[in-house]
Formats: C-alpha cells, structure tokens, sequence
C-alpha cells in the first residue's frame, strides 16, 4: 500500500482541475476531509450498473394495472401488451390514482419491492434540459445527438456528454475519489463486461475481469517459480524484462502497460477473491447477467483484502433490442433479470453489505410503444430500477407517463419523452456514494438545467 | 505485406512473396477461385451422420452443427490459399455483421456459412452489388427483423420495423454524419457534425423494406426458417408491400407503385450515390486490414477510388482493395508514423498467425457416432479465452466500434484503436495463457496430442469447442542448437524481421541459459511464446 503515492497523485490531479474550475479546491478539501474521517473500510460503498443492452421495453416491465390506464396501455400496445391478469400487483398509487404492476416473470424484484429494497424511477432518459412535445416539435430544445441509435445513447447516458471527446461520469468521479481507496494498483471502477465509456475516467481506467474470474499464465506462474522451477522463473522474467522494454510505438506501449498491469492484478484479485468467504447463495446458470453479477459478489466479499472503500462495477446483459419475436424474447430477458438481480441482492445480505450496495438499471433507451408487428422499436425515456437496502424502497419516483398514442409524452409512434434526466438520476447515485456537491457541474454537465438535483430515493 | 493481407505469414508465402511485385502479387490473389464455405459444410454435416439440410431443423444438433461451421471457418483461413479474399471477408465481416450469439441465429450454420460465401464472393466485386445481397439475405432478414416486416395496418396499429432501415444506414452505407472525402466529419458553423438523416427518414426507409419473407414459403403467415429456407434470397409478396412513395434525406424521391425489389433498388441506389460511402466504407476497410489510423490524405486517396475505379466505376471493391495495399501508407507507414502506424493485431489473428507459420495440423475428432475424424482445425470456444470469434459479436455494432479510443494516453493523444476495447484485463491474461498452450507440447512429434486420442478419459469429443492444433516444427528444432539463428527465423516468419535488438537479446539470453538442461523442442517452444506474447508482435504494422 502506497497512500503517499496515491495522495500525491492526487493533488496534481486536484491542482490541474484547479485551473479549470474555482469548485475543485472545494471539492478537494471535502474529499480530504471525508477521507480523514473515513479511513479504512468502514464505510465501503460500492454502485453496481446493470445495463440493459439493445434498449429494454420497459413499459412492459412496469405496467399500469388501473383500469383506465390499462385500458390506454392495450390499446397502444395492442398483441404486445402483458395481460392485465397476468402483472404482478405493486403497491403505490402514483400520478392522480394509476395503480402499476411488474411484467409476470419479475416475483422476486415484486418481492423486493413490497420489502421496500427496490425502488421504480420512472421515465428517465437523456436529456440537456427538461423538453415538451411542443419544444421538441419547435426544435427549440437542445437534444442529445442522434437520439434513438444504440451506441450513441450509450455513450450518452455512460458520459452525459455531447462532445466529440468523452469519458464517463463514473469515470470523473472516480478521478475525484479513487483517492479514498488505500490500493493504488486496483482501479476503482471494475467492468465484468469489458470496456465501456461509464467508467472511464480523465485518469482511472476500469480494470475489466470476465464473470469467469481472473485467470493466471498458462506456464508463467510467479508465485510457483519464485520458489521451486529455476526455469519457470527464468521464462517469467524474461517476459517481465520484454515488457518492461522502451517501447516507441504508442500502442505497444499501452498494449505492454496494460498487460503488465492485468498480469499484476491477474495474482492480487485473484488471491483475494480466492482467500474471502465463499457465497453460499446459489446464482442462476446459462444467464449472463447472473454470472457477471455473481463474480462481482465476490470482488465485493475480497473488499478488505483489496483493501477499497469505493467501488463501482459495471455489468452487462444483451439481446434486449427486440424489434422481433418480443413477447417470447422479452420474458425470457425479463425473467433472467429477475433471477440474476435477486440472487444478487440476496448474495449481498448473505455478505452483510446490502446496505453498502446500491444496484441500479440503464438501457440505451425505452422502446416505441406501438408494434411493427411482433416488436418494438427505438424509443427514448423508460423506467428503471434501483435496489438495495439504502433505497427508500417501494415507490416510484419521477412521473409516469401517459401511454395513450399523441399523448403530451408521446412524441409519435410512441416514442416517450423523458421527463427525468439521467443527469439527475447520476446525481442521485453518485451523492449516496460521497461524490461531493461541488463536483456535480464537473461531472454532470446537464444538471444546472433542471431544478431538482436529489431525486430522492436514496 | 502478408500480416496485412492473409491470415499470417509462412515460409512458402514469404518466398514465393519476395519473387514479386506487391500488385502482382495483388492480382493472383484476386485470381484464385473461392473456398466455398457451404458445399464444405454440407459435406461435414454428412460425414458425422447429420441431414445437411433438414426442412425442420433439430435443435439438439444444433450447437454440433455450429462447431463443424466453425472448423471450416478456421481450415480455410488457415489452410485456404485464398488468403487475401478470406481477409477481406473477415473484414467485411465486421462491417456488415451478423452473429448467433443473439438466439435470432441459432440452428443456422449453414445459413451463416453462406453468408460467409456471399461476403467473399462479392469481397472483389461492387459494394453495391454486395449490398443488395445482404439486404435480401435471410441471415441479415433475421438479424435485423426486415423477414416479416410488413406494411402499417392502422387497425392492428402496427407500423413498419425500423431496425434494418436504420442499421443500414448508420452501420453499412453512409454512417450518421456528413463526411469529408477524406473520412472527417463535415462541422456546421457552431463546430458540430451534421447529421445524415433524421428520423423522418428512418421511417421512409422502412417502409421500403416491407413485404419480404422466407424464400420457401407460398402464404405471408407460414413459417419457415430452415433447409433452404437459410439460403435462398428473401422472396417479395407485394401484399405486404408499402406502394407509396416515399422521400429519403428531403430530396430525394422513390416513386408510389414500384415493386418491392425497384423500390429497395431505388433506395440501395439513393444510399449507394450518397457522397458519404466511399470514405464510410473505405476507411473501415483501412483500419480492419492496415492501420487504425489512417492520415486523412490515406482515406481520400483509397475513397476516390471507391468513387471511381478510373473506369467510371463506383465500388469497384477490387480497385479500392488494391489501393489501400498499394498505397504508399501502407508500404511505408512504419517509416512515415513510426510510433502510431499499424492496429492491435486482433486476438483471433495471433491465433492464426501461429497455426499458419507453423503448418497447423489440427487434431482428428472422435464424433458422436465414434468415427474418427480427419484432422479439424477447432476453436469455436475463441471467444472464451480470446475474446473474439468469426459471426459472434455481441451485436450488429461489431467486437468494437470504428472509434473506439482507449482510455488514458491512446485517447489523450487523439488516436483511435479498435482492437483494444475488447482487450479486457481477463483477456490479455487468457489469450497470452492460451497462445502458451497452443504452442508447449503441440508439436507433432509429440506424443501429447495423439495420447488423447490413444487414452479414452482424454479423447476429443464431439462436442467440445477447442483443440490446440498440432504444429509443425521441424525446422525450427533444427535451429536450436543456435538461439540466434532461431529467433532471427520466428523473427521472421512473425515479425516480418523487424524485431528490436532487446527483444533478441532477451530471448537468447533466456533459451541459452537453458541450452545445457533443455531439449531442442523446450527451446522452441520458449523463444516462441515469448515473440507471441511480447508487444511487438502485439501490433500489427
């Protein structure tokens, strides 16, 4: 452990941003301060991103159960709306009386909902500033660009930038507090699904482990050869010595740097995941989000060993771009996310952090309420969930929209106009986590535009 | 030339190389017939007991039938003497992709296959061509939803799917914004890029891609979707067809009442003229086989020829593949950007760099029916531990977008590098793991890979998706009683003799260190692994 290091690392960060903005010496002593105050692991936070890719029809994963409101839902949605029968009844009367329900194959997030640890945000997406249908037809509202493609709107929730240059606002704020952690090795941010711009920062980068667990060197093992195999010893330090050579071609370099550091850190989690208690709580097979979701439990059960006291991890679950084939794809999606989220949830309370962990959702975006067919098409805003036991559970916060076609939220086809930012939404999160509020300009560039800064469900 | 054109370096290739011109060289390249993928695959199928083509598919097969469909993906690129056309499919594979990763493809080897074969088929033939032959694929229909996408019925309030509209837009054609010639964005007055449609016409386009369904069936409402249904091009029912006119980009108009193939003509055609395609699709081309990134003087001079082949042609694929090989970047460009020329080599190529330079074997099976197969080249698992496999992105977006700018002093610098977004930390342990494995005891004097057939417990099963090849490697163990001449022949056949003084040193020092303890084949094995995983065969320049 290297605190000097890290620490000094830090003030050059904190005085380059100093230049740029009279908020970051704020932010700067705060962080000092909390950190004084925190020290150690007492306070481990950590924010867990399942994003759902390909953009999920989240009106048919809550869904409203009033009669009224069912009945506007069918009639937009018509062959694919979820039968009224089959939704599981949530409780909460939201928005003058509509009564909601969750798609039928999501019992266990149902249940999470009733015990208060899952919270609904509903309609939220990207946005600049708070847009009507008429400002959005007047073309008088700024937009996020190329709204309705899938890695665009990635990219933008991920980075809640527009510009040509971007990095991620897990990523900035990590560049904040990464500080906090006494392990300058291990990054602040892991991906158990590759890269991904969230958590890339102007200085962190994401360390990304496949759910599978960190693998060693097939016939370079460090640890085996320093004691006993002169030769294996010999080959791991040659390879060492080729890695460490100058290299002038730029992506050598980085190639030779980040392979260094993975075959540095393959040893360090790897030993910690493998010494920390093992998860009894059984996760589901064949379901990728499970398996991400699992092999973060374990990174969270190695906390101490890795000695980190924020976390963020970002995991991913695909195929949710159902333009067909929805209503047999979608419940299968939907039914793998129930049983990879409780299981997670459920392996948290086993490790005693379900309050330390905060789960939350995001997807390129909603999807067009109307049919092509048998499937759906790119939307915009969409709900989303945020669980753990920190969440002020069992409500939904944000506005529901109306579901009627030409409706005020509708801005044709279906499309839904957001009526909560992801700036706000980010915001939310990242003030449970300790991200200052004098960062919050840096690192939500969008959020001045809308009154609300705490959205309250944490 | 040979790393940037095939699928890896050998002696022979390199001998028979170095006795010709780079165009030369080009054009019997050009000449050669196709490896058909399909008629391979029927073969296989029928080999271990399957029908090639059954009208109703059995889903218990299906994950046997990819792994064959894979083996001959792997064989031909590593086998095939087409090496230039097999490239530049891969290439084209990741422009206009389809995977079966997403269960929308599973059971449907032989209907990727020949997707396979359009792809290469067309790899030296018109752009436009190729991109009508995607669009009525049923691989693609399926992919992105164009099977079955009907016209709007306002009493079952459907309205046409937009998913092909739009990904042929955004992903093989044109791209979202204007472009310059030579690949940068067109800036509006306020610095920012201009859009190259809206959604207005995303709607448009997908009217025009109404009415097509599966080649085999008589009635819109019957299903089919294997035999050769997998195969043939998506067949017309006009009654499903939106007859309107409709109006792309503000301008530029298709006529009411075409048939549903003048209207998609008349559309191909419209994306086909857009200014954007030729530095769009060029530029792609450039960094999936050269350089990540290419100067913008590199991608006007292969995009004008995309324009026009000199004959007055546009797409001339031939023509804009022989401009970007002789190009003088491409020639020169270790010397022109010696710190930025070249690309990550992607994972999948390292491994074919390693079976091709050291005559790859492969393995023989034991089906399911107990026969013993004839030696397979198989890694259908390549994604597992590579990251990485033919047909298996996670999406229609690729393994990693054209743009892709890693974090840290890549993107300070402004430089963009595909390759490393799927260049995970687990990965880079994993593949340097498996290249390891793939290349100790692999030697085909080696007992190890016939004991696994010989031992019962240890046999290759059907069912199991990789099997390190065995290698060649005679002539190496010739050499390795001299280190020096040893690592100056991988030096070589892998790096195109331009490894550094230190990493020769390196090497000789560690193998002749051992030289008294170790066998010729130890010393190998050890001098090759460490080129393999060192940064300098990382990249490809």
């Amino acid at each position: 452990m290297n605190t000097t290091l890290n620490r000094r690392h830090f003030l050059q960060r904190a005085a380059t941003l100093a230049l740029g903005s009279s908020s970051a010496m704020a932010t700067l002593s705060r962080l000092q301060l909390a950190h004084a105050q925190t020290a150690g692991q007492s306070d481990y936070k950590a924010l867990v991103c399942v994003f759902l890719f390909g953009g999920n029809d989240a009106f048919n994963m809550v869904v409203p159960r009033s009669t009224t409101e069912y009945a506007a839902y069918s009639a937009t949605r018509q062959s694919l709306a979820v039968p009224q029968n089959e939704l599981i009844a949530i409780d909460g009367q939201q928005n003058n009386g509509a009564e909601y329900g969750l798609h039928p194959a999501l019992a266990d997030l149902a249940q999470l909902y009733s015990n208060n640890k899952l919270a609904i945000l509903g309609n939220v997406g990207a946005l600049i500033e708070p847009t009507s249908k008429i400002a959005y037809q007047a073309k008088t509202a700024a937009l996020p660009p190329q709204l309705f493609s899938h890695n665009d709107q990635q990219n933008f929730l991920q980075s809640l930038q527009s510009t040509q240059k971007r990095n991620g606002w897990a990523g900035r704020a990590a560049d904040l507090m990464h500080s906090l952690n006494n392990n300058p090795r291990l990054s602040m941010n892991i991906s158990l699904n590759g890269s991904n711009l969230w958590q890339a920062g102007a200085d962190v980068v994401p360390y990304s482990v496949n759910p599978e667990g960190v693998g060693t060197i097939n016939a370079m093992d460090r640890k085996a050869s320093a004691t006993e195999n002169g030769w294996e010893h010999s080959r791991v330090a040659a390879f060492q010595a080729i890695l460490a050579q100058q290299q002038n071609h730029i992506l050598a370099r980085n190639y030779a740097e980040h392979m260094n550091r993975a075959w540095d850190l393959s040893e360090e989690v790897g030993d910690a995941v493998a010494a920390s208690a093992q998860i009894q709580t059984l996760f589901p097979e064949d379901n990728r989000l499970a398996a991400g979701l699992k092999m973060t439990a374990k990174l969270i059960a190695a906390r101490d060993s890795l000695n980190v006291s924020r976390q963020t991890f970002f995991v991913g679950m695909g195929d949710f771009d159902t333009h067909g084939d929805q209503n047999r794809r979608q419940s299968l999606l939907m039914s793998q996310l129930n049983d990879g989220l409780a299981a997670f949830y459920n392996a948290l309370e086993e490790l005693g952090v379900a309050d330390k962990v905060t789960t939350f959702t995001m997807s390129d975006f909603g999807r067009t309420l109307t049919s092509n067919g048998d499937g759906t098409d790119h939307g915009w805003g969409g709900h989303h969930f945020i669980i753990g036991d920190a969440v002020a559970g069992g409500r939904i916060y944000g506005t529901m929209p109306d579901l009627a076609i030409g409706s005020n939220d509708d801005m044709g086809e279906g499309r839904i106009i957001p009526t909560t930012s992801i700036d706000q939404y980010a915001a939310t999160l990242s003030g449970w986590f300790g991200l200052p509020g004098s960062a919050y300009a840096d690192v939500f560039p969008n959020l001045a535009n809308f009154d609300v800064t705490d959205l309250g469900f944490l | 030339m040979l790393d940037q054109a095939t699928f890896g370096t050998t002696a022979k290739t390199l001998v028979a190389a170095m006795e010709k011109s780079r165009e030369q060289w080009l054009d019997e390249q050009v000449a050669l017939p196709q490896t058909l993928h399909l008629p391979l695959l029927d073969e296989r199928l029928t080999e271990i007991g399957f029908e090639p083509a059954p009208e109703v598919e059995k889903d218990d097969e299906g994950w046997v039938r990819d792994i064959q469909r894979s083996d001959i993906w792997w064989e031909s690129a590593v086998w095939g003497q087409d090496q230039l056309r097999q490239r530049v499919a891969y290439a084209l594979s990741q422009i206009l992709v389809i995977s079966n990763v997403s269960d929308v493809l599973y059971n449907d080897s032989r209907g990727i296959a020949n997707y396979h074969d359009i792809l290469a088929a067309h790899a030296f033939g018109n752009y436009r061509d190729l991109l009508k032959a995607v669009t009525l694929n049923p691989m693609m229909g399926e992919y992105l939803s164009m099977v079955r996408n009907e016209k709007a019925d306002a009493q079952r309030n459907i309205r046409p799917d937009e998913n092909y509209a739009r990904e042929v837009m955004q992903l093989f054609s044109i791209g979202l914004v204007q472009l310059n010639i030579d690949g940068s964005p067109v800036l509006d007055n306020q610095q920012q890029p201009v859009p190259t449609y809206g959604q207005d016409d995303i709607k448009n386009l997908a009217r025009v891609f109404t009415g097509w369904n599966h080649a085999t069936i008589n009635q819109w409402w019957e299903w089919a979707s294997s035999g050769a249904a997998e195969i043939l091009p998506m067949k017309a029912f006009p009654a499903y067809h939106d007859t309107g006119s409709k109006t792309l980009f503000s301008d530029k108009s298709i006529p009411a009442d075409l048939t549903p193939e003048q209207d998609i003509d008349a559309a191909l055609d419209i994306l086909f003229a857009h200014s954007n395609i030729a530095p769009f699709i060029s530029k792609q081309l450039i960094q999936r086989l050269i350089t990540s990134n290419p100067s913008p003087d590199y991608v006007a001079r292969v995009a004008s020829v995309f324009n026009d082949n000199g004959a007055g042609e546009k797409g001339d694929l031939k023509a804009v593949i022989k401009a970007i090989y002789l190009d003088d970047e491409a020639i020169n460009g270790p010397t022109l950007a010696p710190t930025t020329f070249g690309k990550l080599r992607e994972p999948l190529l390292k491994v074919t760099g390693l079976w091709r330079a050291f005559k790859a074997q492969g393995i023989p099976v034991r089906e399911n029916n107990g026969s013993l197969s004839l030696n397979r080249l198989r890694f259908r698992g390549s994604d597992r531990e590579m990251g990485q496999r033919p047909y298996g992105s996670f999406s229609v977006f690729n393994f990693y977008r054209p743009d892709y700018q890693q974090p840290g002093e890549i993107k300070n610098n402004d430089l963009i590098a595909p390759e490393f977004q799927i260049m995970t930390d687990s990965q880079l342990v994993s593949s340097i793991s498996r290249l390891s494995g793939s290349i100790f005891w692999r030697d085909t004097k080696n007992a190890w890979p016939q004991s696994e057939l010989t031992n019962p417990d240890n046999q290759p099963k059907a069912d199991w998706d990789l099997y390190p090849a065995q290698l060649f490697l005679e002539e190496e163990k010739q050499l390795a009683n001299d280190p020096s001449a040893l690592v100056e022949r991988l030096n070589l056949l892998l790096l195109h003799g331009t490894m550094s003084t230190q990493l020769r040193a390196t090497i000789i020092d560690f193998i002749t260190e051992f030289q008294p303890y170790s066998s010729a084949e130890m010393r190998v094995y050890d001098a090759l692994v460490l080129v393999m995983a060192s940064p300098e065969y990382a990249i490809q320049r």
